[in-house]
């Protein structure tokens, strides 16, 4: 809401600056956005009088102005009609500058040299109007610079006003907050009608509401031969402060009024309307209409409209209809000042994609005792601007009263709920400044009258709001704690997730969190369920929830590498989306962590050169997660997903249920992120590690006596898997092996072709007694044995 | 002929003394090896002391042959050492480079507005909050509804929200886990909620569609505004530093009455006016205020018996400036050069 200081200056008198009334405005809940002060956008125009007119020879369209500036007289080329010998006129000489950064020069125009211009008030950004000569008062000084002579523009105060002020979308509204500061009145001006005594409202229009529940009430006047045209300069220039476009005189008056009272305004073109009726009634469905804006809607049985008649004519609280216009030829026009069903008006915005300064008027709520004030106001100005004959009375069809509210008041209560110790006297007099009329009830309770304007006002907890507000929030003391802390049943959930992201840090990874809206194609990729699709995204890019950390995060990545940053180690721990088919379509939500690894596990240094990721080492880095985690009793198996390698991929099982993944992308979806080095993932569910954490650890004793270390190298079939020697070796070994690391695997010209050789380091250990030199040896030939029998594996030479 | 045990002795410090200076000084490669012939060789210089062990009389040849074997075993290990700096490191023999690189470890790092998130919560649980969560995909109930956000009221428009079908939102608050937590528990309630919202927003340096909210709960008996101020004011010190100046002015938010909006003094320029602040000296933080008895009606708590406030804050917010990061989007960006600062 834009109000202008001068403006509200007209209703209520105040000595503060615009930077104080912008502080004591936004302290009062009337946030100011920002405080403008209007500029013009012309320099150097000078006031002069125009003392005769002759034809141009060749154009007679053309007339050739003798221009007295004071200093000098020039004679300029004019086209304008309305020009006039006597006639006070702003003059641009050259060296002048016009808005859109023209500069006037002296011009050559059909054969006649002009010194200048003669400006419209469009020329000089004033307002629209282009055709015409902008015409000074006769007492304006000829040489003076125009800009002097207009005095500086007006200051633009923006206002947010929060969606349960509606009476502040009017400049009274804003009036009463500054009055109630100060603790003052707004005055209204005073209206003067001078009626028709002949023409009479009732013999010109009958209004027939037939949804009172959609429009309680509906007030017209009726104003013959009046005539359209452009509004005078102090209205244009007002409606353009606060943002509104100047159409013609009597729309423009019912901006205005609507700017200063809060009340919207409609006018229709009388002579457009077929029996003299207005009739409010809900649209037929299927109805179509076409709205002033040229749009055809087709209508439900919801919206309501206004008919004459025989049709439709307005779209009623939202827009007019482009079959009731008032257009350049209308001469008599029907006011309307009405009140409309907020709810109603608001789903008919939303339904038509129709928002409009009267829409968002009324689904806040207008008060519904300013309609008629509104209504004579538009009247009078209608009167003295446009001319006309104002018709005797007004339509005032109110068949649902709406009833004025009075609300209890509890004193306690209010210092309760604030925290404060404001007395009786105090609680009244805040009140009553902001218009609310009080009557005591005994000592701690009051009657409080709302006044009609502020439709919010509902509950007792809607006054204490009030009495806070203007007694100020800095002025309530605040308190610390007067009461203990409560026992903390702290979640444990939110404990393990922080333990995750803790140990994969020390891995070495750097956390990212991405945006959870991704593209439905790479949504898909990611998962076997359906995605969950926004109706409403703000593109096909952002338009489904993520299936998947990975796919977001492998935009980072690349994000990295155009970056030059070719090894990265990434994880994230979020939520992601579907809709599980196999639960009546429900949607789920669940978290994951991911790990992404790519580029050199190591930079090159000048001890050791750089090596490329492996997928052992995102394996491994799982590893240690599940291992730091105490979850040592998990399998895995190839996985079957189809974003990853064949071969380089494992699903990991515990417990039979699959909790996690993980391998190096298929090249598919690395070409598809134009990703050029693997990306090696990992991703878990979050939930399921935590299902199997024990939170609980009990220490093992480690053993006193010394540890025997053996390696043995042997040579086994090619195909045969590490998983399953080491199995038949733990298997063969007895309980005093604690260790099992396979430190070498190898393939070549020393053993045959077919054949691979694993070297393992094994670590005995007991913790009852120290091992003998034949313990640990009996226990070697054992391995060996079940090595050779169960896998043909035998001791390398 | 028997030899005196005491002049072996003496011979063998002799010996002692030649190696140690044979093995300090610097006589070109391979001197390991050298020294090793001369010494512990076949025909080496201690080698043909153990020749002597026979003669000396039997009752000092235990002695003796302890102390032939302890410098052997001497020899042998300084030999060692030598040997491998040889092999290992030939060329720093002489010229050791203290200023060669040390080899470093590429550490992780949290994510900044998850460091900020965890000093935030770490805040509050020391004034005694739980920590709730809600899910990111919530109903039109919980969201709205229940927040006192009717259908067809011009408060939704406070935000725009992403829909997936006419009941399913992402929520666009974490304020939903008020709410769930009510519904749970009975007072006393003390609780943050943190977590993702998402509003349907355009991006730009400050706004993105997705950012981190946290929501904080207080209900119980003579709960009062000053309650809320205290606490608002207790977590900007903690988070800010005592000199924070908090202040709070009315507004309007459906689940709260009264409802205001608080401002932290600018933490660049304290309240001075700056380009962080836009010279006004005040930052805008969140919205806060005492929950609205018809927000009780929804989780059946008696308005008349509990009282409570409720407050929201930004993550991004705050960590932009705690970090003076001046665009949101260097947050999801997510680009190392940036997350390695933190």
């Amino acid at each position: 809401m834009k109000v202008t200081l001068e403006w509200l200056k007209k209703y209520i008198d105040f000595d503060y600056s615009a930077d104080e009334l912008a502080h004591h405005l936004t302290m009062l809940g009337l946030e100011v956005d920002s405080i403008n002060q209007i500029d013009y956008q012309f320099d150097n125009v000078i006031i002069g009088q125009i003392e005769s007119i002759e034809k141009h020879q060749h154009k007679p369209q053309l007339s050739i102005c003798h221009v007295q500036v004071g200093s000098q007289r020039v004679s300029l080329v004019c086209g304008a009609p309305n020009v006039i010998p006597g006639m006070k006129v702003p003059v641009a000489l050259t060296g002048a500058k016009l808005p859109h950064d023209i500069t006037i020069s002296a011009a050559n125009i059909h054969g006649y040299k002009s010194q200048g211009m003669i400006c419209s008030e469009a020329e000089l950004g004033l307002s629209s109007q282009n055709d015409v000569i902008m015409e000074l008062p006769e007492n304006a000084p000829i040489g003076q610079d125009l800009k002097r002579y207009l005095g500086s523009g007006e200051t633009v105060i923006e206002i947010d006003v929060t969606p349960n002020r509606p009476d502040c979308l009017g400049v009274f509204g804003i009036a009463r907050e500054i009055a109630a500061l100060i603790d003052s009145k707004i005055a209204r001006p005073e209206i003067h009608l001078k009626e028709s005594a002949s023409l009479k409202i009732e013999d010109c229009i009958q209004v027939d509401i037939q949804n009172p529940e959609s429009c309680p009430r509906y007030t017209a006047r009726y104003i013959q031969g009046v005539k359209i045209g452009p509004s005078p300069r102090w209205l244009i220039q007002k409606l353009q402060a606060v943002g509104i476009r100047s159409i013609n005189n009597v729309v423009d008056i019912t901006n205005f009024v609507m700017m200063e009272t809060g009340q919207p305004l409609h006018a229709f073109d009388y002579d457009l309307l077929q029996d003299q009726k207005i009739i409010v009634k809900h649209a037929t469905e299927g109805e179509k209409f076409v709205t002033l804006d040229d749009k055809e809607h087709t209508l439900t049985s919801e919206r309501l409209l206004i008919c004459d008649g025989k049709k439709a004519i307005a779209l009623a609280g939202v827009m007019g209809g482009v079959n009731s216009e008032i257009s350049s030829e209308s001469r008599n026009i029907l006011l309307e000042s009405a009140l409309f069903n907020p709810t109603n008006i608001r789903r008919t915005s939303k339904a038509l994609d129709l928002s409009t300064d009267s829409s968002k008027r009324f689904e806040r709520g207008v008060d519904p005792e300013g309609m008629v004030y509104a209504l004579n106001r538009a009247a009078e100005l209608v009167c003295e601007l446009a001319g006309g004959e104002l018709a005797k009375g007004y339509i005032d069809s109110y068949p649902v009263q709406i009833p004025t509210r009075k609300i209890a008041l509890s004193i306690d209560r209010t210092n309760h709920v604030l925290g404060t110790s404001l007395d009786k006297a105090t609680i009244e007099k805040l009140l009553n400044r902001l218009e609310f009329i009080t009557t005591a009830k005994d000592n701690d309770r009051f009657d409080v009258d709302v006044p009609t304007f502020r439709v919010d006002i509902e509950r007792e907890i809607d006054l204490i709001e009030e009495i806070s507000r203007l007694y100020g929030f800095d002025k309530i003391d605040s308190r610390i704690y007067s009461q203990l802390p409560l026992t903390l049943q702290q979640d444990p959930g939110e404990k393990f997730r922080q333990l995750v992201r803790d140990f994969i840090v020390r891995l070495g990874y750097n956390e990212i969190t991405t945006l959870s809206l991704i593209a439905e194609a790479h949504a898909k990729k990611f998962t076997i369920y359906r995605p969950v699709k926004l109706k409403n995204p703000i593109s096909e890019e952002m338009g489904t929830l993520r299936t998947s950390i990975v796919p977001g995060a492998l935009q980072i990545i690349k994000w990295n590498k155009n970056r030059k940053i070719k090894s990265q180690n990434l994880f994230e721990v979020g939520n992601i989306f579907y809709f599980n088919s196999k639960q009546n379509d429900a949607h789920r939500e669940v978290t994951k962590i991911a790990l992404l690894k790519t580029g050199s596990v190591r930079s090159n240094n000048w001890i050791e050169s750089s090596r490329e990721t492996t997928f052992f080492d995102i394996k491994g880095d799982a590893l240690s997660l599940l291992r730091q985690l105490n979850l040592n009793h998990f399998k895995m198996r190839a996985a079957t997903v189809e974003f990853l390698d064949r071969e380089q991929s494992v699903e990991i099982l515990i417990s039979e249920n699959i909790v996690g993944y993980l391998g190096a992308l298929s090249n598919k979806i690395q070409t598809e992120f134009d990703i050029e080095d693997t990306v090696y993932v990992a991703e878990f569910d979050l939930n399921a590690l935590y299902q199997n954490y024990n939170w609980e650890k009990i220490s093992q004793p480690v053993s006193k006596f010394p540890a025997v270390i053996r390696d043995i190298a042997v040579v086994v079939d090619q195909k045969l898997t590490t998983e399953k020697v080491e199995d038949v070796i733990w298997r063969a070994a007895g309980s005093y092996l604690q260790k099992l690391i396979l430190f070498d695997v190898y393939r070549g010209k020393q053993i045959a072709a077919d054949k691979k050789s694993f070297a393992f380091t094994l670590t005995f250990q007991s913790d009852q007694k120290t091992l003998t030199e034949q313990e640990v040896e009996s226990n070697i030939q054992n391995i060996l044995h079940a090595l050779k029998t169960k896998l043909n594996a035998h001791l390398r030479a | 002929m028997t030899l005196d045990i005491k002049e072996i002795s003496s011979q063998l410090e002799k010996l002692k003394q030649d190696f140690q200076d044979d093995i300090s000084g610097n006589k070109g490669s391979n001197l390991a090896e050298k020294i090793r012939i001369k010494y512990l060789g076949r025909k080496g210089q201690l080698t043909s002391l153990f020749a002597l062990l026979g003669k000396v009389p039997a009752a000092d040849r235990p002695v003796l042959g302890k102390q032939l074997n302890v410098l052997k075993q001497l020899f042998q290990q300084e030999i060692d050492k030598l040997a491998e700096l040889e092999s290992e490191q030939p060329q720093c023999i002489d010229f050791f480079d203290r200023s060669l690189p040390g080899v470093t470890k590429e550490t992780g790092t949290f994510h900044p507005l998850y460091q900020v998130l965890e000093e935030i919560k770490g805040i509050f649980v020391s004034l005694g909050f739980t920590i709730e969560s809600g899910p990111e995909l919530e109903t039109d109930y919980y969201n709205f509804e229940a927040l006192n956000i009717p259908k067809d009221h011009p408060s939704r428009d406070l935000q725009d929200t992403f829909y997936i079908d006419d009941d399913l939102v992402l929520r666009t608050h974490t304020s939903p886990v008020q709410i769930r937590t009510m519904e749970k528990l009975k007072p006393p309630i003390r609780m943050i909620a943190p977590g993702k919202c998402y509003r349907k927003d355009a991006i730009d340096a400050t706004h993105f569609p997705l950012f981190h909210q946290v929501e904080g709960l207080c209900v119980d008996r003579g709960i009062t505004f000053a309650d809320l101020k205290g606490v608002v004011e207790a977590f900007a010190h903690r988070l800010f530093g005592k000199n924070i100046k908090i202040r709070f002015r009315p507004s309007f938010f459906p689940f709260t009455e009264p409802s205001a909006e608080y401002d932290f003094s600018c933490v660049k320029c304290a309240g001075k006016g700056c380009n962080i602040c836009k010279g006004s000296g005040w930052l805008e933080i969140s919205g806060a205020g005492m929950v609205d008895p018809a927000v009780f009606r929804y989780v059946n708590y008696d308005p008349e018996e509990f009282t409570g406030y409720a407050f929201g804050m930004g993550v991004e917010r705050i960590a932009m400036l705690k970090y003076q990061v001046a665009d949101i989007r260097d947050f999801y960006e997510n680009d190392l050069r940036f997350l390695k600062q933190f």
